[in-house]
């Protein structure tokens, strides 16, 4: 060994300076330098080591949790030596903070992590409450609220400024200090779940026991579990959690692991507004109210998301604010930490009246600003772009689908309206350990929360913890606000220094971010309360589309779009927005109500958005008058209703309302107009009642009427003049739109369940809107020298509810705004005088975009199919998004020129930083002797399916191997040795071929059973992956394990409420137990995850065909007719569909929304065109014959453990006699290699054994196989299609 | 006569060179030793339980995780000691069962994992920055350390995370002292090759 092979061998020992190495090598070292510095870099290296551990914080009660699980371990030991109790040896809670003062700050929270926490969570004492009382018809504000504390969170749930004596009793009369509420369990094992440990011993736990004081309860991974305090305190505990309750006081609670919800009962004397923690946010079931922001990556070619790491490394947020509007610009870096390039799609929640007017990208350190353009043309010029960066063999997509420019291309951005208050940004490449930084902007006129202003940045939270931002800052500045009257909720900004006078600057920032609500800031302008507020701008007219651009041919250009955008441009007369919030007088109706109580119980709703749903429900029963009458339903697409008709509300009324809709499973796909319709078919119309219908969800419409005009219309088509609607949005990202949409067609208005606001608020404010203090059939009257006035109808404008008109100033404006409609019933007018002047002010620069969006939601609204070129060229001149648009960046200019997409722009730019001039107004009440009373202040109140495999092994064997045959043969003639080639050679292929075979089933195979262990262990070493979840549930439905099957599928869907494969397998394994009717809406539901693949209403339409309702496959082909707008043949489908159940309005609607005469004419034709019934034959036809008369379904499942029956599964399967209890046939036209099983259902409950037999038909093999059916489901045979290959001479 | 003295005063001579001193009877083999094995793992947790939590940090980089490891260990360490030998101490005894409880953890648990790390609030309550920037120097210098072979990465982080003599890693690796050595002089030579630039 040489001495330098010995230096090497003790670096460590000469890093260290130990003597004897020294001495052995220090001759050495002096004469070879490699040595040295290898020493050297050893050195370095060493000195990192240390440091590799350095970030870790160490538990402060260590020792006091290993002795505890030590405890657990060997609970038969003898009792420790004076070893503190785990509840005696947690450090003493943090002090109480001062009045005011924030608490302690938590620890960040993942939510789908849990780290052990620190510090107790403690739960302050509280006053008395009294006894409630009915209230009054006007604000309440309840002080109930509930925080989330996540694993390692310690929590206070607000300031310990309430320093009374807890006199309400914590302890009831037996010694217990609650209940245990609920219990529910994700398994049908019988086993317990919860354990509660008292004096050490532990024992489980069950439903309406009483819970002893001291108690530590715990969950175990299956089950959760709600309890109820003796003080009226709810908590609810998470899958693994333990909870212990200090044996003093049972409010004090310590978390020790897992995640807890806390709802606090009223407090009395305690402030109207609670004070927050720094943890604790505005809303009550704040996970819903922050939305659901996601970060997903996929390599491009691939169809599904992996477990990427690409992570939101900045999230930077600049808020302006000047007067009533507000400018937010949103900076945003996303950092690929893997080795591929990816493209990331990043889904976010913003406020609904967000109008976004800039995106741009960085390219080459450079931000590249994005054009608005025509969404279905985006979306090509997208998949163009992608589809160049993806391996062919891994995607063929029509030629029509793609705008295919030659080229260089390379870093686009998209952005695109998904639903509601949805966006989703896709950006590709994000390179291979780089980033990409965006930013988007958009304005918005901030809504008025009585005399103060609220501006709510939702910030997005994911319950997978992908959205977390290494580093992210607001930074805020409101000017025109009142000295002092600025306040901000959810987090903790601080005054920014140096600001100018009468700007109030504001910032936060924070490093490792985990979002945990949304931003919340109040103000009061200073200027005071005005009722009419009006801004005027001269200039910013729209940018007129580039002649080189606009006439480029194949690029997708709409000449159209290029026409109306010209006009547009043309028209250079100012504009201007008029604010108007009149007060109303609070006057009420003495009529008797019925109420129809709709809750939305669609797919989207799933989770704390529909428990939150039916608080509001049952909150809505308890405050309503006791002369009035409710019913109550949940829909999705169907309705179920809560038995006994129209009921007297009452406490145990709103108490069976509640329980009644905890019974409910939220699936199905949602069709608002549908369930509004279903709702009041039955709803009796007596001359001395007011009947209501009162809609609560997330308004997310995915199937029937979609477009907003389309709702408006169908909704006032079927409520007439003697039914209102009104309608309250749940969630940040509710679509706004419909439901305002919903509440115009019905005469009604729409409320948002806005951060801040307690159920019981929300449920009166909904009310109050029914009771009268709305002016309804109002009537707008404005001053000569404003034209284009839009909207053009106003809609019900309830108390405190802010208005936004629109016009062009065609001259001199002065004279009164006159307000005209009725107040409960009563004539009601009031009048503003306005005079406006023409302003050039920078500061007013955001009214022409103001301008533009109102009147494109004018034109939505009007839900004509030819207004559609003009909305898309109003969005691209003035540079505002529509839901008809989309927002793109391209990598430079001449991608963009490439692609013929034009990127000008209008003059006018706002930043949010200049003073601006308004005009404003009070207004003169119209009546005599009328109560003008302030009651506004009381209004302060995808991806596609996954496919198992890219392709078919043996479509991918067939092109490998006929590929170089095929060009072997190039020129070659007649049979024999291939002229030119190598001679005395014959030209042979491999040809591949199938072969089947059919045999009745016997047992799973053990191969299927070592698959299932594998996958089982896979997901255990990884619990969070997507993919081994999906890997279980394929093995296990394969395997016929469907209880165990479908409790992994509903793991994988609790992880992602929104991943439609995880609720595909849902609906399959149902469909295979026999529940037909919930396999049905569970599969339904896929819809309300995806609403624009038509793919997936085709699925439904020929699933409810085959199941003979109608009517919801009419409401599928409406909403393909929506998706497809300028296919003739859709909308013909959907025309005759409607016409078949005698919903003729609605097809005129349907018609109505065609771009063109042509296209209205070609879809009437297709109405007269019957469908042709899909015939039975294919690869493989099963024919199955039965007595005893029961409805049995045969279904294929394949060897992805997918199940293929009339419900689909396959775009080429064909069904026949899906409801006959005699027969049914199914044809799948084109069968892959692989092994089939084929199976029985019965559809319901077994009534006794069916004999029957199926006659198999696979590629020319037949094979009839007997059955007899004892159960539910029997799997009959198996169907096995092998390659086998034969060598063929080339034929020249 | 001389000789004998002379034979005598080299023995003793001889008998101080290879005695050992005293040995110091670390208290908590003593507390195993004499059966109170409860009180030991609390001093096991107490004493040695910041050095597993470093050490367990710098193996798997996650705060949950090293937690949730430097736990396992201490209870398997209970768990051992009526079987405890007292060979070498207890910290390179704790150390080893770390160690294999970490390469346990990185087996089945570690993937995945990444975007859920969290900087802990509690130092983002003194210096956000600070604990952030610490944070990511550890996460780069473990993204270095990954890139060794799993037996190379556990021998520099016991001598220079938990501080192990060269003797007392090869108890914990089950190595001879020998290896041990020549195995971290090895590692290190590795790992300034792919330590990257401007970690400091």
């Amino acid at each position: 060994m040489s001495t330098c092979d010995q230096v090497q061998d003790e670096l460590d020992a000469l890093v260290a300076e130990h003597p004897d190495a020294i001495a052995r090598h220090a001759v050495h070292l002096a004469d070879c330098d490699a040595c040295r510095d290898a020493r050297h870099d050893a050195s370095l290296a060493a000195a990192r080591v240390r440091d590799a551990g350095a970030d870790h914080q160490p538990l402060g009660d260590l020792v006091e949790r290993v002795l505890a699980a030590a405890e657990r371990e060997a609970p038969a030991q003898p009792a420790p030596k004076a070893t503190p109790t785990a509840i005696d040896a947690v450090a003493p809670p943090p002090p109480a903070a001062p009045a005011g003062a924030p608490a302690p700050a938590p620890t960040a929270a993942a939510p789908m992590r849990v780290d052990p926490p620190s510090r107790a969570a403690r739960v302050p004492e509280r006053t008395p409450a009294p006894a409630r009382a009915k209230p009054p018809r006007s604000l309440v504000a309840a002080a109930a609220f509930a925080a989330i504390a996540a694993g390692g969170v310690g929590l206070y749930a607000y300031t310990q400024r309430a320093t009374a004596p807890a006199t309400t009793p914590t302890v009831a009369a037996d010694g217990s200090i609650g209940k245990v509420e609920r219990v529910e369990r994700a398994a049908k094992d019988g086993a317990d779940g919860v354990t509660v440990v008292v004096a050490g011993q532990p024992r489980p736990l069950r439903a309406g026991e009483a819970l002893p004081a001291g108690a530590e309860v715990r969950t175990d991974d299956r089950t959760r579990i709600a309890l109820v305090l003796a003080d009226g305190t709810k908590l609810v505990l998470d899958h693994r959690t333990t909870l212990a309750f200090a044996a003093a006081e049972p409010r004090q609670l310590r978390l020790t692991a897992g995640r807890l919800v806390a709802d606090v009962a009223q407090v009395a004397k305690r402030p109207a507004e609670v004070e927050w923690s720094e943890l604790g946010t505005r809303a009550t079931g704040d996970t819903t109210s922050a939305g659901l922001g996601a970060l997903r990556a996929y390599k491009p070619g691939e169809q599904r998301d992996r477990d990427w790491n690409l992570q939101l490394a900045s999230h930077d947020v600049k808020v302006r604010i000047v007067g009533p509007i507000a400018r937010t610009e949103i900076t945003e870096v996303f950092r690929n930490d893997s080795g591929d390039t990816l493209e990331g799609v990043y889904q976010f929640p913003l406020p609904p009246d967000a109008q976004i007017d800039a995106l741009s990208l960085d390219v080459d350190g450079d931000m590249v600003a994005g054009a608005f353009v025509d969404k279905e043309r985006a979306a090509k010029i997208w998949r163009g772009v992608i589809d160049k960066a993806t391996p062919k063999v891994t995607r063929r997509r029509p030629e029509e689908d793609i705008i295919w420019v030659q080229g260089p291309w390379r870093d686009p951005a998209l952005l695109d309206w998904k639903r509601g208050g949805r966006f989703e940004l896709r950006i590709f490449p994000i390179p291979a350990k780089g980033a990409r930084t965006i930013k988007l902007a958009y304005t918005q006129v901030v809504t008025p929360r009585g005399p103060w202003r609220q501006y709510v940045y939702p910030l997005p939270h994911s319950t997978d913890g992908s959205t977390v931002a290494d580093q992210f800052s607001v930074d805020v500045e409101v000017r025109g606000a009142a000295p002092g009257r600025v306040r901000t909720g959810g987090y903790q900004l601080a005054a920014k220094p140096g600001d100018a006078t009468g700007v109030e600057g504001l910032a936060f920032a924070q490093a490792a971010f985990v979002p945990k609500g949304d931003l919340v800031i109040d103000y009061r302008a200073a200027d005071g309360d005005a009722e009419l507020r009006a801004w005027t701008y001269a200039g910013g007219s729209a940018a007129a589309p580039d002649d080189r651009l606009a006439t480029k041919k194949g690029v997708g250009n709409d000449p159209k779009v290029v026409e109306a955008q010209r006009a547009i441009a043309g028209d250079a007369r100012p504009t201007a927005v008029i604010a108007l919030r009149p007060k109303l007088p609070r006057w009420d109706e003495a009529k008797p109500r019925d109420y129809l109580i709709v809750v939305d119980a669609s797919q989207s709703m799933a989770g704390e958005r529909f428990t939150r749903a039916a608080d509001l429900a049952s909150a809505l029963v308890g405050e309503m008058d006791r002369r009035d009458r409710f019913a109550l339903l949940a829909c999705d697409s169907e309705c179920r209703r809560l038995d006994g008709g129209l009921r007297t509300p009452a406490a145990t009324a709103a108490t069976e309302a509640k329980a009644w809709l905890g019974t409910q499973t939220p699936a199905g796909a949602s069709d608002v107009v549908g369930a509004i319709r279903t709702a009041s078919r039955d709803f009796t119309k007596t001359a001395e009642r007011e009947r209501w219908v009162v809609y609560v969800g997330d308004g997310f419409a995915t199937t029937g009427f979609r477009r907003i005009g389309d709702v408006e219309q169908a909704i006032a088509n079927a409520t007439g003049a003697d039914l209102r609607v009104t309608t309250i949005g749940i969630g940040t990202d509710a679509d706004a739109g419909v439901l305002a949409a919903v509440a115009r067609g019905g005469g009604g208005s729409y409320l948002a369940w806005v951060p801040g606001q307690s159920v019981r608020t929300a449920a009166i404010a909904g009310l109050e809107s029914t009771y009268g203090t709305a002016l309804r059939d109002a009537k707008l009257e404005l001053p000569a020298g404003l034209a284009d006035v839009a909207p053009s109808v106003l809609p019900t404008v309830r108390a405190g509810e802010e208005l936004l008109i629109a016009a062009r100033v065609t001259g001199e404006v002065r004279g009164d705004v006159v307000v005209r409609g009725t107040v409960a019933g009563q004539p009601y007018e009031q009048r503003y005088p306005l005079a406006l002047a023409v302003s050039s002010a920078p500061g007013n620069g955001f009214v022409p975009r103001l301008w533009a969006s109102l009147a494109i939601a004018q034109l939505e609204r009007a839900g004509r199919g030819d207004d559609r070129a003009r909305i898309v060229a109003l969005s691209q001149g003035y540079g505002v998004m529509s839901r008809e648009t989309s927002l793109l960046v391209l990598e430079s200019q001449a991608m963009f020129d490439a692609f013929g997409v034009d990127r000008s722009a209008p003059t006018a730019t706002w930043t949010g930083e200049e003073a601006l001039e308004e005009t404003t107004a009070q207004g003169t009440v119209a009546y005599a002797d009328a109560e003008v009373a302030g009651a506004d202040k009381d209004a302060k109140a995808k991806r596609d399916e996954a496919r198992p495999s890219a392709r078919a092994p043996a479509k991918l064997a067939e092109e490998a191997e006929m590929a170089p045959a095929m060009d072997a043969g190039a020129g070659g003639g007649g049979g024999g040795a291939i002229g030119g080639g190598r001679a005395g050679m014959i030209a042979m292929r491999r040809v591949w071929f199938r072969v089947p075979s059919v045999t009745p089933y016997d047992a799973v195979h053990a191969s299927i059973a070592k698959a299932v262990d594998a996958a089982d262990r896979a997901l255990q070493a990884s619990p969070d992956s997507r993919e081994k979840h999906r890997a279980l549930v394929q093995a296990l439905a394969y395997a016929g394990e469907l209880e165990r099957a479908r409790d992994v599928a509903g793991r994988w869907l609790e992880r992602d409420k929104l991943d439609p494969q995880a609720l595909g397998y849902q609906a399959d394994l149902l469909g295979r137990e026999g529940q037909r009717e919930l396999a049905l809406r569970t599969l339904s539901g896929l819809v309300d995850l995806d609403a624009d693949r038509v793919a997936l209403h085709e699925r439904m339409i020929r699933a409810y065909e085959q199941a003979g309702r109608l009517a919801q496959a009419c409401s599928h082909r409406i909403a393909v007719a929506s998706i497809e707008r300028t296919d003739p043949k859709a909308a013909g489908a959907a025309v005759r569909c409607l016409r078949a159940v005698g919903h003729d309005r609605d097809a005129e609607l349907i018609l109505r929304g065609l771009a063109t005469d042509a296209d209205r004419t070609a879809a009437e034709k297709a109405a007269f065109v019957a469908p042709v019934p899909a015939r039975i034959a294919g690869d493989l036809v099963v024919g199955a014959r039965w007595d005893g008369g029961a409805d049995l379904d045969v279904s294929l499942i394949t060897p992805e453990g997918a199940r293929v029956s009339w419900m689909g599964g396959r775009r080429d399967v064909s069904v026949a006699d899906a409801t006959s209890s005699e027969r049914e046939q199914l044809a799948i036209r084109a069968l892959k290699r692989g092994n089939y099983l084929l199976e029985i259902t019965r559809n319901g409950a077994a009534t006794g054994p069916v004999r029957g037999s199926l006659d198999v038909s696979v590629l020319g093999a037949k094979r009839t196989i007997p059955f007899e059916l004892v159960g539910t489901r029997a799997t009959v045979g198996r169907v096995s299609v092998r390659l086998e290959s034969r060598l063929e001479r080339v034929r020249w | 006569m001389t000789a004998p003295t002379h034979v005598g005063d080299e023995m003793q001579a001889t008998a101080r060179v290879s005695v050992e001193p005293e040995p110091v009877i670390d208290p908590i083999a003593g507390l195993v030793h004499d059966g109170r094995h409860r009180d030991a793992l609390a001093a096991c947790a107490r004493t040695h339980g910041a050095i597993l939590g470093r050490l367990c940090m710098a193996l798997l980089g996650s705060q949950a995780d090293a937690d949730e490891a430097t736990q396992e260990t201490l209870l398997r360490a209970h768990r051992a000691m009526p079987t405890y030998r007292g060979e070498g101490s207890v910290k390179a005894w704790l150390c080893g069962i770390a160690r294999h409880v970490c390469a346990h953890m990185l087996e089945t648990r570690r993937r995945g994992r990444e975007l859920l790390e969290l900087v802990p609030t509690d130092a983002l309550s003194e210096d956000a920055r600070i604990a952030f920037a610490n944070r990511r120097r550890a996460r780069e210098i473990r993204d270095a350390l990954a890139k060794l072979k799993p037996s190379e990465r556990e021998a520099l982080v016991l001598r220079y995370v938990a501080d192990l003599s060269h003797r007392e890693i090869a108890l914990a690796c089950n190595l001879d002292e020998a290896t041990a050595r020549k195995r971290i002089s090895r590692a290190l030579a590795r790992l300034r090759s792919v330590l990257p630039e401007g970690i400091e």
